[in-house]
């Protein structure tokens, strides 16, 4: 009786064990793999995924993005997801948006998971912006990455202006950076006087409140095409001259560029400490402020910030301009350097970017 | 007279040989501007794409621009590039970029750095398309993918990646265009097929 059931005892370990120890064998580049989800997908090409993924039902497949983001999110193997991603947004319709909102506010999932369903739901929703399910969110508990990521997907309106304002306060990182940038679109002039307080006294402020205030700042002053930006200019050129941190350098940069102003792309041009590929960037984006400087007679200080310009980022649209222009040069180093500039220009040129001049970056004014 | 010819030919190569080198002193140099891959993406799934930010993976700590699950579009370093996978090669557009071309890239990277663009999983590049403008533009993008960073930089600039003739453009506000570009349709492995390997080795 006793060896029988010892017997049976075996049995029953060989039959769970066998497969577990043989699972936890999983090797792959010198790796353990222990996750039995994960296992399935060793040395699986495309095809072979798409078969094992077309097969699961959709909790199935939520609990397999849930294993995914937790073993290889946490190792910033981000694009792992890619196929499980594809695989739920074939099946969108088959989500209903309380089932989405759900798995968002479920703080058992991984944060990956809920920011993949803020996805899913945005793009479900994105016809139907109006009745945002996932913006009561905002103002619960849940972790800043997701709000981040309902931030980003969703449009906001007139009647979301307090909320985003009470988004700016929750901290000094993305979060204040997208609501405040989110609040510009909505409101410019209240973004804007928030951005004025951070500005003023940005060397207590984070980089990321900095940059949004910039950012804010532009989008009030094109939208209201306030003529005089001197001053926003200038604290641009004092936080590029005088912060250690390359990101605010950059942020300032593309402030100035984004202005689509005279002066400010004149300053950028004439400005040694700025990197050279920020210099062709902004020329490229400005390049129909360059030609109206031409256009409108421009003095010989404009010429050779223009043919300075040109022997960075030659570009062909400015040929005739510069061309109409070069009469009024009286300086003769200045004559020949734009001589040679406009030999460039025919050879080497680039031809005008008109991605730029969209009426919503209102580089063609 | 012969001679005179001669003269002139050579003070005309030696003034084109000059100009050159003055051109491409300042300009884009080593593998800036160009996109890098590795491997081990779930395994043997798919590869992991990131643009080249500086000319070297020695020249800086930080030397990558890509976009990572759970964080933003930024600045790494080669090692997590990397994240012990293996490297796949450095890649350009098919249609050679010249150098200044390259700086543009290097600065939409900068830019895409700049706006704080969260992962998306799904989409290359993910964006309203009732409220962008008729051409995405960095800050209107609301999400995107390691292999949209690429794809994104470099269909701005005019040079096409992925795609069929009517909707190889990402940066065109469009929602078959960004449906186009979305899913498995194109992957950062396939993306490399549409591009040019400038070298396998690590650009170092």
């Amino acid at each position: 009786m006793f060896k029988k059931s010892k017997l049976i005892l075996l049995g029953i370990i060989c039959a769970i064990g066998i497969p577990i120890a043989a699972s936890a064998a999983i090797v792959h580049s010198n790796k353990t793999i222990e996750n039995p989800i994960l296992q399935k997908y060793v040395n699986k090409d495309e095809k072979k995924v798409k078969l094992i993924l077309e097969k699961l039902n959709k909790n199935q497949l939520i609990d397999e993005v849930n294993a995914i983001s937790t073993d290889l999110g946490a190792e910033n193997e981000s694009t792992s997801l890619l196929p499980f991603v594809a695989e739920l947004y074939k099946r969108v319709n088959k989500f209903e948006n309380q089932e989405i909102t759900k798995i968002v506010n479920d703080n058992t999932n991984a944060i990956t998971t809920r920011a993949i369903m803020v996805d899913l739901y945005t793009v479900k929703n994105e016809k139907n912006d109006n009745k945002n399910e996932l913006k009561k969110f905002l103002k619960q508990s849940i972790p800043n990455e997701v709000k981040v990521k309902i931030i980003t997907a969703s449009t906001f309106d007139e009647t979301d202006i307090e909320l985003l304002k009470y988004l700016i306060e929750q901290d000094d990182d993305n979060l204040t950076f997208q609501s405040l940038k989110k609040l510009s679109k909505v409101d410019s002039k209240e973004a804007y006087s928030i951005s004025e307080n951070i500005l003023s006294n940005y060397n207590i402020q984070s980089p990321q409140k900095i940059s949004a205030a910039q950012k804010a700042t532009v989008q009030y002053l094109r939208d209201n095409k306030i003529e005089h930006k001197d001053k926003f200019i200038s604290l641009c050129l004092d936080i590029l001259n005088h912060t250690k941190d390359p990101s605010l350098k950059d942020s300032s940069v593309f402030a100035l560029s984004d202005l689509y102003d005279k002066e400010s792309i004149l300053k950028v041009i004439k400005n040694d400490s700025i990197d050279r590929e920020l210099k062709v960037f902004s020329i490229d984006q400005n390049y129909m402020i360059i030609n109206e400087i031409l256009l409108n007679n421009p003095s010989e200080g404009d010429i050779d910030a223009v043919v300075k310009a040109m022997e960075i980022m030659p570009i062909r649209d400015l040929i005739e301009p510069l061309k109409n222009v070069k009469e009024n040069i009286n300086n003769t180093d200045l004559e020949k350097r734009c001589n040679d500039v406009l030999a460039t220009m025919e050879l080497e040129g680039h031809k005008g970017n008109v991605k730029w001049l969209d009426k919503n970056n209102n580089g063609g004014k | 007279m012969k001679k005179n010819k001669f003269i002139f030919a050579i003070a005309l190569i030696g003034s084109l040989l000059i100009s050159m080198v003055n051109s491409s002193v300042y300009a884009a140099t080593g593998y800036e501007g160009y996109a890098v891959y590795r491997d081990g993406v779930l395994f043997n799934y798919t590869w992991h794409a990131a643009i080249m930010d500086e000319a070297y993976s020695t020249t800086t700590t930080r030397p990558i621009v890509h976009s990572t699950l759970g964080n933003i579009v930024n600045y790494d370093t080669w090692n997590n590039f990397l994240n012990g996978k293996t490297f796949k090669g450095v890649y350009r557009p098919n249609i050679t970029p010249t150098s200044t071309d390259r700086d543009l890239f290097k600065s939409m990277g900068r830019k895409l750095a700049n706006e704080n663009i969260s992962y998306n999983a799904g989409y290359q590049v993910y964006y309203n398309t009732s409220t962008a403008g008729t051409w995405v533009d960095s800050s209107e993008i609301s999400s995107m993918r390691c292999d949209g960073v690429v794809e994104y930089i470099y269909e701005w600039y005019g040079f096409k990646v992925y795609g069929n003739s009517t909707y190889w453009d990402v940066t065109k506000n469009s929602f078959w265009g960004r449906d186009h570009h979305s899913g498995t349709a194109v992957t950062p492995q396939s993306q490399a097929g549409y591009l040019t390997l400038v070298t396998s080795s690590i650009p170092k």
